[in-house]
């Protein structure tokens, strides 16, 4: 089931908790909500839950509009960040609960909560109550319950946040592999990259009520659509210089106050004269000829990072961050010269974050 | 064993040390002893315990076991009798004396009656209080007035509005065209004008309980029900009661225990026990064998069925709440 918003705005008094948001959450989604703490992330999940109600704009799932919909009639299932389950309950309770209050008989929620406990491997916890389990049970109990209704879109509300980094990761991939197996519309909250780019088929990206860009992991990593983007996505972080575009002789280049870089002539679109140059630090290379676009630096601070190193440079006040392939040695203070991969260069109008 | 061993020989060095003044030997080891007697955890709990064991065992478990004592015998202050013991023929003058009979039975019905009352009141009031609704810390603050009142002043402030000339219930009633009650003086009345106002003074603490115990409650587990689609009822049923059980069960048994042991203020000041013992509890009842009479050792016995009724009392509650 697709999921669709129209100008959704929502206030909170004076605060905009979510700005004018379209947004279209395709059929079999996986959409990651990404966002920095405040950004509104919750509140676009609580507006389509249907536990908000949006000031203005029109919320579609599937074709039917919700906006005066209650939330049992959106047939949709949330998990939530704190798992909401009810510690007075027995696992198997839990999950039943959702058909014990939908009347379905008796016999066919056996069925299913048992087929749902296979399914999550749970099945030896069903008479425990929810304090007697560790972190990723309860996780996995709250998306059983989830599950259980067989629901046209799940939303999740950062199911992960409550567990340690490596059940984390663990969970990452058997959230995948159930989405991959459910094929059930998805909307995952996290304000966490990496998660996001690991799991999401398509991702949102959120600032202060704003949506900034949805794509694939792959084009908002390779293509951020302004600077916002280009450094929330993306560790280490994206260099990036505030400069202008200047052209001479037909030649675009950018004047930062540390250095001088020519661009591609592809670039000349940009209106703005005032601009932001960005650089992943994996596209920062060794220049090894005697070329005149070199910047020199010196190396400042060497980071190992098992294969790859991080290597902090610095050109003046500019510091830059460099990863390349541990194979070669470097020493703190080593004089170099750098050059930033072609057709890697990210410009955005108006000054970096 | 070669860290015990190197232990005693610094202490030895030490010794050595100070040798020349055999005050300090003595007094180091007495003080390495003592340090050692307070490392030990034992020890030291107990210490930790000690003063407050004192305390209970003067104010509680004495006079406990005085009391006990002094049920098995008998002891007539009034007519400057000798304490001599009776064995258990105190106990079995109450249980054949149709006025304590009559007493424990009305204390019973009074507990039995307020108490359910208190809690559905309280817990009526707490959700509706607990909905997001103007002016709440005004409700809440007159809500929690009686609790602040006196017990004494809440018998006086009842017994006024009770009064059959000057009351204000009277005319309040005759509004409806009923004609005046004697509320405090009619025997088939008193105990139920005796419970209202119990009922409105304490009413407002299983309230507060109640209510600190709604607010604890995730809102999570509504939003999760709501999408479920719960009933306002459902809601009640498996969220609210069972989340707040554990704290319904301590204020039920707090009120059980202080109406059957306690009332003393709100009857005393409202009817005395009167009229004919038709409100004469157990509290009261005990003071006037007693501390009127003094009759210490029938005083002892009524005391020690009140405790063994309560002790009761708690077990069926707690069995009761537990399913
Ligand atoms: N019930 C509310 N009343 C008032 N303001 C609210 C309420 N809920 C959210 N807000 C505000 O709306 C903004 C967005 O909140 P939201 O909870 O959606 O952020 P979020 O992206 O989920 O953040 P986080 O990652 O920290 O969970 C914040 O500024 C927050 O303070
Ligand atoms: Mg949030």
């Amino acid at each position: 089931m697709k999921v669709t918003l129209e100008q959704v705005t929502k206030k909170f008094g004076k605060t905009i908790a979510v700005d004018n948001m379209n947004l279209e959450i395709r059929e079999r989604d996986f959409l990651v909500l990404l966002g920095p703490s405040g950004c509104g992330k919750t509140t676009t999940l609580r507006l389509i839950a249907g536990l908000e109600t949006s000031d203005s704009g029109n919320i579609y799932i599937g074709d039917t509009l919700v906006n005066d919909l209650p939330p049992k009639d959106r047939n949709i299932a949330m998990v939530f960040q704190s798992y909401a389950l009810y510690p007075y309950m027995s696992v198997y309770d839990n999950i039943a609960f959702p058909l014990k209050i939908r009347k379905v008989p008796r016999e066919e929620i056996r069925k299913r909560v048992r087929n749902i406990a296979e399914l999550l491997k749970i099945e030896e916890l069903l008479s425990r109550k929810p304090g007697q389990l560790s972190g990723g049970q309860r996780q996995r109990v709250a998306l059983g319950r989830a599950m259980v209704r067989e629901p046209d879109v799940f939303l999740m509300d950062e199911p992960l946040s409550n567990l340690d980094a490596k059940l984390r990761i663990h969970m990452r991939g058997e959230l995948k592999k159930m989405h991959q197996r459910l094929r059930t519309t998805t909307i995952y909250v996290t304000h966490d990259q990496a998660e996001a780019m690991s799991m999401a088929t398509r991702i949102a990206i959120m600032d202060r009520g704003v949506l900034q860009q949805v794509g694939s992991p792959k084009e908002v990593y390779d293509h951020p659509a302004n600077a916002f983007v280009g450094g929330f996505i993306g560790s280490p972080p994206m260099n990036m210089w505030e400069g202008d575009l200047v052209e001479k002789n037909g030649k675009l280049k950018i004047d930062t106050s540390f250095f001088s870089y020519p661009l591609p002539p592809d670039l000349k679109e940009i209106a703005a004269s005032k601009v932001t140059l960005g650089v992943r630090p994996e596209d920062v290379t060794i220049d090894k000829e005697k070329g005149s676009n070199a910047i020199k630096v010196r190396i400042d601070v060497i980071e190992p990072m098992g294969r790859e190193l991080l290597v902090t440079l610095v050109s003046g006040d500019a510091t830059i961050k460099m990863i390349t392939p541990s194979d070669r040695t470097f020493r703190i203070g080593d004089k170099l010269k750098i050059k930033f991969k072609e057709g890697k260069l990210h410009i955005f109008e108006g000054k970096p974050l | 064993m070669s860290e015990a061993g190197s232990r005693r020989s610094k202490v030895k060095n030490y010794g050595e040390k100070i040798i020349n003044s055999d005050k300090f030997i003595v007094i180091g080891i007495n003080l390495r002893g003592f340090h050692q007697f307070l490392r030990s955890k034992k020890t030291l709990g107990l210490l930790f315990v000690l003063p407050a064991v004192v305390v209970l065992f003067l104010v509680f478990i004495y006079p406990l076991i005085y009391n006990v004592d002094l049920s098995f015998n008998q002891w007539r202050l009034a007519i400057g009798e000798e304490k001599h013991y009776v064995g258990l023929s105190n106990y079995s003058y109450n249980f054949s004396d149709p006025l304590f009979q009559k007493v424990l039975k009305n204390t019973l019905i009074f507990t039995a009656v307020s108490v359910p009352l208190e809690v559905v009141i309280g817990l009526g009031l707490a959700l509706l209080i607990s909905r997001k609704i103007r002016g709440r810390s005004i409700f809440l603050a007159i809500l929690c007035l009686p609790m602040m009142v006196a017990p004494v002043i809440v018998g006086l402030t009842w017994r006024w509005l009770y009064a059959w000339d000057y009351g204000l219930l009277n005319p309040l009633i005759g509004v409806f065209g009923m004609g005046p009650t004697n509320w405090l003086a009619d025997p088939s009345i008193a105990m139920f004008s005796v419970i209202v106002a119990d009922v409105w003074a304490m009413a407002p603490f299983v309230f507060l309980f109640c209510y600190a115990g709604l607010r604890m409650v995730p809102q999570e587990r509504y939003e999760s029900a709501e999408i479920d689609g719960v009933s306002s009822w459902q809601k009640f049923r498996y969220i609210t009661l069972p989340s707040i059980k554990g704290i319904l069960v301590i204020a039920i048994l707090i009120r059980a225990m202080d109406a059957f042991t306690k009332i003393f203020d709100v009857v005393y000041t409202l009817t005395g026990g009167g009229p004919a013992y038709a409100t004469e509890v157990l509290p009261v009842y005990t003071y006037r064998v007693g501390l009127i009479f003094f009759r210490l050792g029938r005083g002892a016995s009524i005391a020690m069925i009140t405790l063994l009724v309560t002790i009761v009392m708690i077990l069926i509650i707690r069995k009761i709440m537990k399913r």
